[in-house]
């Protein structure tokens, strides 16, 4: 739909603007029923995050490298441990919170909450900071793409977006619950 | 022609595009604002807009407001009608007043709706401008509504905007980019019950102290509603009615910073959802170029206060609040006529959609702000051999257990006869640009699609509705009192384990007489539990509250110096 060539790296800018170029022909609004605009819909949302484009990409090209098997890139696994610690403390405090009921006892649970922040906010720069790592690396994979296909680094890869982007949306909820 | 319609908790509007702009018509007494007011007289067509709302106050028992606080709930019932039935009638005087202003027949429409709307509450606005006679061409989200006059004539610029939309009965906010009219809705959040209503509510309390007579209440609110409009522009205004109650004549003289007293904690309600809305957007209030404004409560400078605050940027007053979401219901029939061109709306679904699995757990298959319209499919297959069929429930909300999310109903899907895991049909759901959902289910085998029928989830006969409300209130008196014992001895409890914990962490900075005085009423309070005494308990509680006050300050500012520290 998006006549997009099926490669690993995709600018996400000019993706979003072609998006809205083809919705202004396609959206039921304009075209009526004949419009199909939820496969337009569909095949952006799968192209504007690196995690759910690398799946696409490997379901056409190479559907066994879903299945696992792959190492992820070096990094990953560490990271995991640190994640699941930071959910854990998180989990602690709310449950905490959630029993406290008066001024004083949000009061005292203050610097728990502030040190949680502080944590989260540290983690997710981590996490963007891999995450640059992996487009980096991304980009360069696609610089040799035609000539060398490598499907193995790609599935990594893709394991990797995966992680992050369930992480990152993890921290950020973490944050929200935290600051509000 | 299509119409445009606001059809408000408060008032309602109706547009239409005249030679490629939307104009908003006016009814036979010339105002654009229609009371959303139904009143039903002995005998007789009930009135509608104006001349209902001012026999509110003389026969409040006759007259429905804020119907649409009740949409879409099942079996809500005033009077004899429903709540989509009342929405009709004033869909129907609408529809009146714009055929005479045109003189022409009007039979289509597009009708806005709070962002927050559930399914079934788009779906009774939807069967409401029906009733009315009308096909409805498009439900439109009222903040995305805004976004769209106020983008009118910004079609060659991109930007991103907030839209916060607080009406008389609900609150929205929605998060938009716009790029060269692309109207691209990226979030959106609320709540459909939190709005200029409970403003009123919380003044009329104070207002009434204690009296119950409902006439003298119903002709109260009328003046209180006005001097709440009058403090948007002073500070001060007299509330008086002559020959109140009896001979007695009413007069209190309302501040304006007592109003904003009373108004602050409601709109405090609104902080969460901008914040939620934000974080889905993944953007801060930094990326915003505007905030729009809608509803007639964003005329009072508290609440333009208020979102200048979470957003940190003064709010853009440049529309009319009450009218900024009929003009974009209408500029959005200009678009389905085609006589707008070059815009496209863009919006997306609020809940997240999903099904009931194992567990009594909710499966999320279309997460809130997915754009529409939108599908998704689902494979099911059979979990024992030769089942025929698997009920599906269908559940609309943002908590993990199903029962605390909206049940939209369920679906029964029907396997041809076959081993375990071997049957299977692919279920397809569609949200379309109304936000409505459609259920398709697609046997793999026979390839033969068909469209499934929701059944409402909850079909509990009236009378029962009516034994379990009445069950639920006397057993609520029965056990009242040891409840509220129960659950002041708690409060104590957890009051004196956190006193505890604080001056672990910060008794040593308190004063010492302080300290001491904290002490001894922590000492009333365990000698007050001790007692039993639910008075002497409560009295206690809340002495110790207040008198820890200064420590919860000490605490908290403690903590975020540490906190800066760390930062640096």
């Amino acid at each position: 739909m998006l006549e997009e060539p099926r490669r690993p790296w995709l600018d996400a800018g000019e993706l979003k603007n072609k998006f809205h170029a083809l919705t202004a022909l396609h959206h039921p609004d304009v075209a009526g029923a004949a419009g199909d605009f939820s496969a337009l819909n569909a095949a952006y949302q799968a192209l504007r995050e690196p995690a759910t484009r690398l799946r696409h990409l490997l379901e056409l090209e190479w559907p066994a490298g879903l299945a696992g098997g792959q190492d992820a890139p070096p990094g990953i696994a560490d990271l995991f441990m640190k994640m699941g610690s930071l959910q854990h403390a998180l989990h602690a405090f709310r449950k905490k919170q959630q029993a406290a009921s008066i001024p004083l006892a949000h009061a005292v649970l203050a610097p728990e909450r502030l040190g949680l922040v502080h944590a989260f906010e540290e983690w997710l720069a981590v996490l963007n900071a891999k995450e640059a790592g992996l487009l980096e690396e991304l980009r360069l994979l696609d610089a040799g793409w035609e000539a060398e296909k490598p499907m193995n680094r790609l599935a990594a890869l893709y394991q990797g977006f995966s992680y992050l982007s369930k992480w990152t949306g993890q921290v950020r909820e973490g944050l929200f619950i935290l600051k509000s | 022609m299509i119409a445009g319609i606001d059809l408000g908790t408060t008032n309602s509007l109706i547009g239409v595009m005249d030679s490629g702009f939307p104009i908003l018509i006016a009814d036979e007494e010339g105002e654009r604002l229609t009371p959303s007011v139904v009143h039903f007289p002995e005998n007789g067509t009930p009135l509608v807009g104006w001349a209902a709302r001012r026999l509110r106050a003389l026969r409040p028992a006759e007259t429905v407001s804020s119907i649409k606080r009740l949409m879409g709930q099942r079996g809500a019932v005033i009077g004899c009608a429903s709540p989509e039935e009342i929405s009709a009638l004033i869909l129907r005087k609408l529809k009146r007043d714009a055929e005479r202003a045109m003189d022409q027949l009007i039979s289509r429409a597009v009708i806005t709706v709070p962002a927050y709307f559930n399914d079934g509450q788009r779906q009774a606005t939807k069967q409401a401008g029906e009733l009315a006679g009308f096909t409805v061409e498009r439900i439109v989200n009222e903040p995305t509504a805004a976004a769209l006059a106020y983008g009118l004539d910004k079609l060659d610029e991109k930007s991103k905007i907030a839209v916060f939309d607080l009406g008389g009965g609900t609150f929205d906010i929605t998060i938009l980019e716009l790029d060269k009219g692309i109207f691209h809705v990226l979030a959106t959040h609320g709540n459909t019950r939190l709005g200029g209503d409970d403003i009123d509510t919380a003044l009329l309390n104070l207002l009434l102290a204690g009296s119950h007579d409902p006439v003298f209440a119903a002709r109260l609110r009328e003046a209180a509603i006005d001097a709440k409009h009058r403090l948007s522009a002073e500070k001060e205004t007299w509330i008086e009615l002559p020959f109140a109650e009896g001979e007695r004549n009413f007069s209190y003289s309302l501040t304006r910073a007592e109003l904003e007293r009373l108004t602050r904690p409601i709109l405090e309600r609104t902080r969460e959802h901008c914040l939620r809305a934000l974080a889905d957007a993944r953007l801060s209030p930094g990326d915003l170029d505007q905030v729009v404004l809608a509803g007639g409560v964003t005329r009072m400078p508290l609440v333009r206060q208020f979102a200048a605050g979470i957003f940190l940027r003064e709010p853009n007053t440049s529309q009319n609040p009450d009218e900024v979401v009929a003009l974009g219901a209408t500029i959005q029939a200009g678009i389905l006529e085609g006589t707008l061109q070059n815009m496209v709306l863009l919006d997306v679904t609020p809940l997240s959609l999903g099904i009931e699995t194992f567990g009594g757990l909710m499966n999320t298959i279309i997460p809130r702000n997915s754009t529409i319209p939108l599908k998704a499919g689902e494979m099911f297959t059979n979990a024992l051999p030769n089942q025929r069929s698997m009920l599906i429930k269908v559940l609309q909300g943002e908590r993990e257990m199903a029962r605390d999310n909206w049940p939209l109903g369920q679906f029964e899907i029907a396997f041809e006869a076959a081993a375990k895991g071997q049957a299977r049909v692919g279920v397809q759901f569609e949200i379309d640009a109304d936000g409505i959902l459609h259920v398709l289910a697609r046997d793999t085998k026979t390839g033969l699609e068909k469209t499934v029928e929701i059944q409402s989830a909850v079909d509990v006969s009236d009378e029962a509705v009516e034994q379990m409300i009445a069950d639920s209130v006397e057993n609520a008196f029965e056990d009242m009192n040891e409840r509220i014992l129960t659950e002041t001895k708690l409060k104590a409890g957890e009051m004196l384990g956190a006193l505890r914990h604080a001056f672990g962490i910060a008794g040593g900075e308190l004063p010492a007489g302080e300290k001491r005085q904290i002490e001894h009423l922590a000492e009333e309070v365990e000698r007050a539990m001790e007692s039993g005494e639910l008075a002497r308990l409560k009295k206690a509680n809340a002495a110790l509250d207040a008198g820890t006050q200064h420590l919860a300050t000490l605490l908290v500012e403690r903590a975020m110096g540490e906190a800066t520290k760390r930062k640096k």
